[in-house]
């Protein structure tokens, strides 16, 4: 589903634009990261801060360009297509959940799981009426049901994460990023949202990358990619049922 | 672009932003509103005097001469009177003194003496009704402008005496063709028959008369006609009216007032728009992190660009709704506070073409204002939904992203220059009016940063921690510093700068007010009757202020150029061309009046002086010089009742024309016109209005050809004139300061939400809200200080410079005034800015906390 080639990524240290080659006035992030991940496989990227986790996760998403090598999503070459491309792509493909929620503050949340289903090219977007129904759905399976007219304002932390995963499922995307979803939550909840994550996950079987620090939520994953420095460190393979038994 | 996503972004946006928009649009629909309005007027004049102009005129064709017809013009006008559809109408006018029988009052008149079809278009409105159809049926019988019989206390009916005859006054003339309005209160108009006009005997040689003559002709021969003879009538002193001559001056002459005023307007709405812009500004930058989220879920740069676009269009189409409504009730005031500055009756609507162009003014400034701020929110980059750590400065898209702010820069400035030239009606002053305003904005721009700098380079030592703090927020990031100067500085910089204008030129045409200034004009005063009026007045207790010969002349040539040498040049210059058409009034004396300073060469000796020399020196008031483009020692010829006189410079003067006295352009010596024909003028100070009426009521009967202008009857038209322009432009000033205000409260609502998170931290680290308090208002206290000590620098630059070379006065500035208007515009910032502490401050920390991580 997702294929990396010696995926670099540099920035000059006085904040232009990353070069290739690299020299003594960049910084390396991300240095020649080769990865593969498979569909409906879930992996987690583990990591100190400055490890280049949220670089990598970014690159994959096609949120930016590497300075070199190159990302295939789902059979395509992210560096073959524009930005326009990259985009379209995203909106058909890929969802995302976000540490700090990334809720539009001036809609509601039913409004702010709709934007996804609108974003979707003619051939797949919902009639009006039936992308209310799916986004609907959504909110009632995170438990938000009676929520949908609140503004992010009105809603707890947990539960801005959970309008966060129903619109981040709304477009039923083939990979789903999410950056450290539950870094601004507390256990409890955190573990809650964690569930949620995971039970949709597996009910529509996509493909899950999530950037965390948190290890017993990396460890519900079927793979760990350990980074440090900018490159990876090695790669964990989790014995799920193993983990859940500890757990 | 993905329509329903972008339609439903903006619907869903709009609902949020909607109170704010109220604000932002708030502040450039008042600029609208002025734009709107003063369009709308002017439409109106257009199409009345488009619509009414041939009964305006009252004729096809109208010529008009001081010295009647030549042989010349009587042949160029052979085509004319064999095409012309019925005789020409011929009217003579001259001003002469009216006594009333009954009331044993008298006034200055103008006589209007008729001879064929009169209006030969159009109608003449009578009270009693329809008695215009009588007029000329039995001699003796006149018709008067109903403001005369108000003045003289006499009615229908009465008897009025003028030249040595009695009349009767058959009815008054409330509606006439040519333009009543200031003219009628000094001198109203008397209606009679060529016939009766010759019974006065008023018409001698050298009297001031004015020649005219009316056709009817049929379509398409006048125009042609005029242009083939233009330099013969310009020569020969004929001025030639034509219906769309006439509709272009009338429609020029109050553009000319319009455009002024839709200036200060055009100021408001470069105003307001800067407010908006402001705005704008926060508002995007509350929008990055959900644009990035966006742009990282799927949305194209292009839907981003279409949603703000959109909202955009959104506030321009409220903002000139909003300008239009303002506008209904200014459009209502206007024709009375104008006045009799309109040239004709209208009523205002504001038609569909006013509505288009508020429209898409206000749609075209907010799509300039949001213009840069939507670039930078298409250029957000995605990845800062995910990298916390994330700069601005990483979305720049380097070469390309400078490019694009200096096109945008280019479109606003070209925009600027355009809507100016467009009000303005005329490219140099639309062009200086745009270079002032952008050297203004940039100076307030390069003062705030200055400060900045000053303040980041050298932080004041010793302050109280909230001191510091809110001197820090002025050049911190997010910081309000430029945005809040720009809007506060320039809405006092245009309010100050149209009120010391104002001042200042008012001031100067307020004519001297010195109670013992000549209030009484008598002229026509022919040489063996000087004596005798002088003799009048002293026994009516007048005091004679100043006299002087009056004889009439005409350039001749310049340094031996014949004067049609010149005028048969195209490219003449408008000042040169006035200079050698105009007649003039000469005068002789042997000294400087108390008006009058010498700023170059050296006064005549008199006695150097002979009747009999082949040139004389003469006197010449500086600007007349200058349009003539003559100096000291130059040659000028002029024709003096038909002899060619040579003249040299001697000296040039420089005239207080403000002062009530005889003023002239040229001064001969005495012995060089001593002998001349001539008249005398005579100015008189008589402070009690019966004692001046009996004064007047004796020279009709005792010198029926002598014409008294009671100065007090012109001083107060002029007043009234001048106020309605002072209520006007006050008006105007009054917008522009809403607009301030209205900025103001955009510009601290922006700032308070801008605010809001760090005074939410600094709430949960511990500060008070007396400290929040004292924080924001040390800021706007900083920022008002230096908005209105710049504003207002430059106001007294800019009208300094407006009233020395624009309108050529001295100035005197009105520094309290100014310095008022400065410490009002600090007290209202600091207030307002002030006031976004206390609102921030009055929220609990959590719910601000549950608030913010929203």
């Amino acid at each position: 589903m997702i294929l990396a080639r010696n995926l670099t990524q540099r920035y000059r240290l006085h904040g232009d634009a990353p070069s290739a080659g690299g020299d003594a006035a960049s910084l390396t992030v991300l240095d020649a990261v080769d990865l593969e991940i498979g569909e409906g496989e879930v992996v987690t990227i583990l990591g100190p801060s400055g490890s280049g986790k949220t670089t990598l996760l970014g690159l994959l998403a096609g949120l930016d360009e590497p300075t070199e090598g190159e990302v295939e999503l789902a059979g395509e070459s992210l560096s073959a297509l524009d930005e326009d491309a990259r985009a379209e792509l995203r909106a058909e493909r890929i969802g995302f959940i976000f540490q700090s929620f990334h809720l539009i503050p001036t809609l509601t949340a039913l409004e702010n799981v709709l934007v996804p289903l609108e974003l979707l090219g003619p051939d797949r977007a919902p009639a009006p009426a039936e992308a209310e129904k799916t986004a609907r759905d959504l909110l009632e399976r995170v438990g938000l049901g009676d929520r949908v007219d609140h503004y992010p304002a009105q809603l707890s932390g947990g539960e801005q994460q959970r309008v966060g995963i129903a619109r981040a499922f709304a477009n039923e995307p083939r990979v789903l990023f999410a950056d450290e979803p539950t870094g601004n939550l507390d256990r409890e909840t955190g573990e809650e949202v964690e569930n949620l994550l995971f039970a949709l996950n597996e009910q529509r079987g996509t493909t899950l990358v999530i950037v965390t620090h948190d290890l017993a939520l990396s460890r519900r994953a079927h793979r760990i990619v350990h980074l440090d420095g900018g490159r990876i460190d090695r790669i964990e393979t989790v014995d799920r049922a193993a983990s859940e038994r500890v757990g | 672009m993905r329509t329903r996503f972008v339609f439903s972004m903006i619907r869903r946006e709009l609902r949020a932003a909607a109170r704010r928009f109220g604000f932002y649009g708030s502040c450039m629909a008042i600029g609208i509103a002025v734009v709107v309005c003063l369009h709308s007027l002017r439409e109106a004049v257009n199409e009345a005097v488009d619509l009414r102009s041939k009964e305006l005129l009252g004729a096809d064709l109208r010529l008009e001469s001081r010295d009647g017809f030549g042989p010349e013009i009587l042949e160029a006008l052979e085509p004319i009177e064999a095409a012309a559809l019925q005789p020409a109408t011929r009217v003579t006018r001259l001003g002469s003194m009216a006594l009333a029988e009954k009331s044993q009052r008298s006034r200055l008149v103008d006589l209007v003496a008729i001879d064929g079809e009169y209006p030969i278009y159009g109608a003449v409105f009578t009270k009693p009704a329809y008695r215009w159809d009588e007029f000329g049926r039995a001699p003796g019988r006149i018709f008067v402008d109903s403001t005369l019989l108000i003045q003289l206390d006499i009615a229908v009916g009465d008897t009025l005496r003028i030249g040595g005859e009695d009349f009767v006054i058959a009815a008054a003339v409330t509606k006439a063709p040519g333009s009543a309005g200031l003219q009628s209160e000094i001198a109203p108009r008397v209606f009679l028959t060529a016939s009766d006009l010759d019974r006065t005997q008023l018409v001698v040689e050298g009297s001031l008369v004015e020649h005219l003559r009316y056709w009817k002709l049929p379509p398409d021969i006048v125009g042609p006609w005029a242009e083939q003879h233009e330099l013969l009538f310009e020569d020969q002193r004929v001025r030639v009216q034509t219906v769309q001559g006439y509709q272009e001056d009338m429609s020029d002459a109050f553009s000319n007032l319009t455009r002024y005023l839709g200036l200060v307007g055009l100021a408001a709405l470069v105003l307001g728009s800067i407010g908006v812009a402001a705005g704008v500004r926060v508002f995007v930058r509350e929008k990055l992190d959900g644009v990035a989220m966006l742009r990282s879920i799927g949305a194209r740069p292009n839907d981003v660009v279409a949603i703000y676009t959109g909202l955009a269009i959104c506030l321009g189409l409220a903002a000139g709704t909003l300008g239009i409504l303002l506008c209904l009730p200014l459009v209502a005031l206007l024709p009375g506070m104008l006045g009799e500055l309109l040239p004709i009756e209208v009523s205002i609507r504001v038609g569909p073409a006013a509505i288009a162009t508020g429209l898409g003014l206000s749609l075209w400034a907010t799509l300039l204002c949001a213009m840069g701020p939507v670039l930078d929110l298409a250029r957000v980059a995605p990845l800062r939904a995910i990298r916390r750590d994330f700069s601005e400065s990483e979305s720049d898209a380097g070469d390309s992203g400078l490019r694009a702010r200096w096109g945008a820069a280019g479109i606003v400035a070209g925009s600027l220059l355009l809507a100016s030239i467009w009000q303005a009606g005329n490219l140099r002053v639309g062009a200086g009016f745009a270079f002032g305003l952008t050297v203004t904005v940039a100076l307030l721009a390069l003062s705030a940063r200055g400060l900045v700098r000053l303040l980041r380079n050298h932080p004041p030592k010793g302050l109280a921690y909230w001191a510091r703090q809110g001197i820090a927020n002025l050049f911190r990031p997010r910081n309000h510093t430029l945005p809040t100067t720009i809007a506060i500085g320039f809405a006092l910089f245009v309010v100050a700068t149209v009120h010391a204008v104002q001042r200042n030129v008012l001031d100067q045409m307020a004519v001297d007010n010195s109670p013992d200034r000549p209030n009484f004009v008598l002229f026509d005063v022919q040489r063996d009757q000087v004596d005798g009026v002088q003799a009048l007045l002293v026994e009516h207790g007048a005091g004679l202020t100043d006299q002087a010969p009056l004889i009439a002349a005409r350039l001749a040539g310049i340094q031996g150029i014949p004067r049609a040498t010149f005028l048969a040049d195209e490219d003449l210059s408008r000042e040169l061309r006035w200079g050698l058409q105009r007649e003039y009034r000469l005068t002789y004396a042997d000294e400087l009046r108390d008006t009058e300073e010498l700023v170059g060469g050296e006064w005549w000796n008199p006695d150097d002086v002979q009747a009999s020399d082949a040139s004389y020196p003469v006197s010449l008031e500086r600007d007349l010089a200058n349009s003539l483009g003559v100096g000291v020692g130059d040659a000028l010829t002029w024709r003096i009742q038909g002899v060619e006189v040579e003249t040299t410079v001697a000296n040039l003067r420089q005239v207080d024309w403000g002062r009530m006295a005889t003023n002239f352009f040229v001064v001969f010596p005495t012995a060089a016109l001593e002998s001349a024909p001539q008249s005398t003028v005579l100015l008189a100070h008589l402070a009690a209005e019966d004692a001046r009426a009996a004064m007047q009521r004796d020279l009709v009967g005792r010198f029926p050809n002598v014409s008294a202008l009671d100065a007090t009857l012109i001083l107060r038209s002029l007043d009234t004139m001048l106020e309605q322009i002072g209520i006007a432009i006050r008006l105007l000033s009054l917008f522009t300061l809403g607009t301030g205000i209205a900025i103001l409260i955009a510009a601290s609502v922006a700032a308070r939400t801008e605010r809001a998170k760090e005074a939410l931290l600094l709430r949960v680290l511990g500060a008070s809200r007396p400290l929040l308090r004292r924080i924001v208002a040390t800021e706007a206290v900083v920022l008002a200080a230096l908005a209105a000590t710049v504003g207002a620098g430059l106001a007294a630059i800019a009208s300094w410079l407006v009233v020395v070379l624009v309108f050529e006065l001295p100035f005197d500035p009105p520094l309290l005034d100014v310095a008022g208007l400065a410490l009002a515009t600090f007290g209202v910032t600091a207030l307002f800015g002030g006031l976004g502490g206390g609102s921030g401050a009055r929220e609990s920390p959590q719910a601000a906390l549950r608030r913010e991580s929203a």
